[in-house]
């Protein structure tokens, strides 16, 4: 065989080994692996030890905007394409074929950092809570199944809101929530992280209250489809069950509620019982955590209420400012947290007292403006003294309690 | 050259080309599944493990198709026994929400409320471009929410595209606006999902697929019965 024979091969070589890497980045990411119950396991082990409140406002993918479904499909995202594995959803937009890492549109960016940047916004614009229903599952409640990275989703108007429309009160939807399990404890308390709406660039924000109860069966704790169980019925997928939908949540006279739900639910879960102090400080974490994510939208609304130089806010700019589900939420559950005072005959602000010492130690005091703080434990007593307002129309310190409400504007609620 | 050089050089070589010959056959693979028809998911797959070839049809139904539909009697019955009815029982194959209505009106009352949950359709421009609507109710702020619409084109791989609506044409969009959008070319799927209550207390999730009824959840005095691929010959019914 002579030298320019062999020449002439290595150059046929090399040219088709050039080419065949162009191919080979013709996807989002190239997978090497497949999704099993040990990449879920170390899915779920990254969710509890990496995935925090920073992820979407620094490292690599920082300044990426989310509502509370985005920030649930990007955690899956960012896991598959940091280990090579598949992501594939369904499309909701009623296509026949699947949303995947394969899919070729991103190729020409180079760099795979902006590919799967780019990937993302794209899996944003066309997925919501309404199509998680379609990638995840509902699953048995025990400690298996419900997991780290384990999907808390609610893609439904809630019956409440529809006896409101029918019997004459305010055209309101609820749009539905999602967040991720971000810890199971010991005691059976669930960890949530999550997003929130509208879409914007945020830190995500971990409370530990469940503020809904599953009815209909696209609700509840779910975990993700593998790529293989689209094929398969969901009776044969690994943990499902629909009695999170039934079973769960009974009281004495057959109703289920929200309370029974949840303890039912940590009950399952916990490997021992929670004591007093546990549960208090968890509330009090759940209560900071609420009040501090508080403090991004009434700086935002405070900034468009100067803009507006003392004209009323239409109804769009008093949805997006407006904080009344918060400040319920924060309600809730500093009256879940009194009750646990005791006090017969004492007023809740009175209760709230003996807490004092938790509610001051377990939460710094809350940066609410660039020279002002205000700690949990008075903020807490404003709150249950009904002197905060959720009025983006009010004044910056009558949104925190410091002074009445005086606003004449329309409210939109 | 020696012959053991010449051996691992012929070795190679074919080891390259045989890579090769393997990647120009996925690229093949995905050409062939992005043609202008809608094609199913598993010839797009570039590994066929990823999903199973047996996969529930995705495939939207041809409006005014003949597709051969199993009775509704039977689901209506098992929706009477889920929920503790004495609903009304066709024989007729009508597999709508009309139907469903006629059903269990006697039983549950009027439908007192029936709001859109979302809405897909899929258009087929007169040059062959397709074009994608999704409606959807959507959050906005803490308690409030629109309805916002999606406007799509269709790539190679039958991927939604996303294309550029203002403000206005997105959220809340004027039903002349929609109407404008649909009237570009053929409809060749609709699917939408609605979410309503009864007079008597029922609420009922349900969608449909060109008109026919694919899925629906239904919940009445503690008990739920979802029903699945009413729209296929796998339809089955669950009651919880």
């Amino acid at each position: 065989m002579g030298t320019g024979y062999y020449k002439c091969l290595v150059q046929f070589t090399f040219i088709v080994l050039i080419f065949s890497s162009n191919i080979s980045q013709a996807t989002v990411w190239q997978e090497t692996d497949t999704w099993n119950s040990s990449w879920e396991q170390k899915y779920s082990d990254w969710i509890r030890n990496s995935f925090d409140e920073g992820i979407y406002t620094s490292g690599s993918f920082k300044d990426l905007p989310t509502d509370c479904a985005d920030a649930v499909y990007y955690a899956r995202i960012i896991f598959s394409y940091e280990n090579k594995l598949p992501f594939v959803i369904k499309d909701a937009t009623g296509g026949p074929n699947f949303i995947s890492n394969i899919m070729i549109r991103f190729d020409d960016i180079q760099e795979p950092l902006q590919r799967v940047r780019k990937f993302m916004d794209f899996v944003g614009d066309v997925t919501s809570t309404k199509s998680l229903p379609n990638d995840t599952y509902p699953v048995a409640v025990n400690r298996s199944n419900i997991r780290p990275g384990t999907v808390w989703s609610r893609p439904r108007i809630s019956s409440d809101n529809i006896w409101r429309r029918i019997f004459g009160g305010t055209v309101k939807e609820d749009p539905g929530h999602a967040e991720i399990v971000k810890e199971v404890a010991e005691t059976g308390a669930i960890y949530l992280i999550g997003s929130t709406v509208p879409k914007a660039i945020r830190k995500l924000n971990t409370t530990s209250s469940l503020v809904f109860m599953p009815v209909e069966t696209s609700t509840g704790f779910r975990n993700w489809m593998q790529p293989t169980y689209y094929s398969k019925s969901s009776e044969n997928l690994p943990g499902y069950s629909l009695e999170q939908f039934k079973e769960l949540g009974h009281t004495a006279n057959d109703n289920r509620s929200l309370d029974s739900w949840s303890s039912e639910v940590q009950a399952r879960l916990a490997l021992r019982d929670e004591t007093k102090p546990e549960f208090i400080t968890r509330q009090v974490m759940s209560i900071c955590s609420l009040v501090s994510a508080r403090v991004d939208t009434v700086t935002k609304s405070e900034v468009r209420r100067a803009k507006l130089s003392g004209a009323c806010m239409n109804a769009d700019d008093y949805d997006s400012y407006s904080t009344p589900s918060r400040d319920k939420r924060i309600t809730t559950t500093l009256k879940q947290l009194i009750s646990t005072a005791g006090g017969f005959g004492l007023t809740s602000a009175q209760r709230a007292k003996v807490l004092r010492p938790y509610l001051n130690n377990a939460c710094a005091d809350i940066q609410i403006s660039a020279d002002q703080t205000i700690s949990l434990y008075d903020f807490s007593i404003l709150m249950l003294k009904n002197k905060v307002s959720s009025n983006p129309n009010d004044s910056f310190a009558a949104r925190w309690g410091l002074e009445d409400s005086t606003s004449n504007c329309p409210k939109y609620e | 050259m020696n012959r053991n050089k010449k051996a691992f050089l012929i070795l190679f070589i074919g080891g390259v080309a045989i890579w090769a010959a393997l990647h120009f056959q996925f690229e093949k693979k995905i050409n062939t599944a992005i043609a202008p028809n809608i094609s199913p998911l598993i010839s797009q797959s570039p590994k066929a493990d990823r999903i199973d070839k047996s996969a529930p049809s995705l495939q939207p139904i041809v409006l005014n198709s003949n597709i051969s539909l199993t009775s509704f009697k039977p689901y209506l019955r098992k929706i009477g026994e889920c929920l503790q009815i004495k609903n009304s029982l066709y024989d007729d194959n009508e597999l709508n929400f009309a139907t469903l209505q006629a059903s269990l009106r006697d039983e549950l009352g009027e439908l007192i409320a029936n709001n859109l949950d979302w809405r897909n359709v899929h258009i087929s421009l007169p040059n062959g471009e397709k074009r994608r609507l999704r409606l959807e109710i959507e959050g906005t702020g803490e308690e409030a929410s629109g309805l916002r619409l999606r406007y799509y084109g269709v790539d190679k791989e039958n991927l939604p595209i996303p294309l550029p609506l203002s403000q206005e044409q997105s959220m809340n969009p004027s039903n002349a606006f929609i109407a404008s959008l649909e009237s570009e070319g053929r409809i060749t799927l609709q699917e939408e999902a609605h979410r309503g209550a009864y007079s008597k207390g029922a609420e009922i999730y349900y969608v449909e697929r060109n008109g026919i009824l694919s899925e629906l959840e239904l919940t009445y005095k503690g008990k739920s019965i979802k029903c699945q691929e009413l729209n296929s010959h796998k339809g089955t019914c669950s009651c919880l």
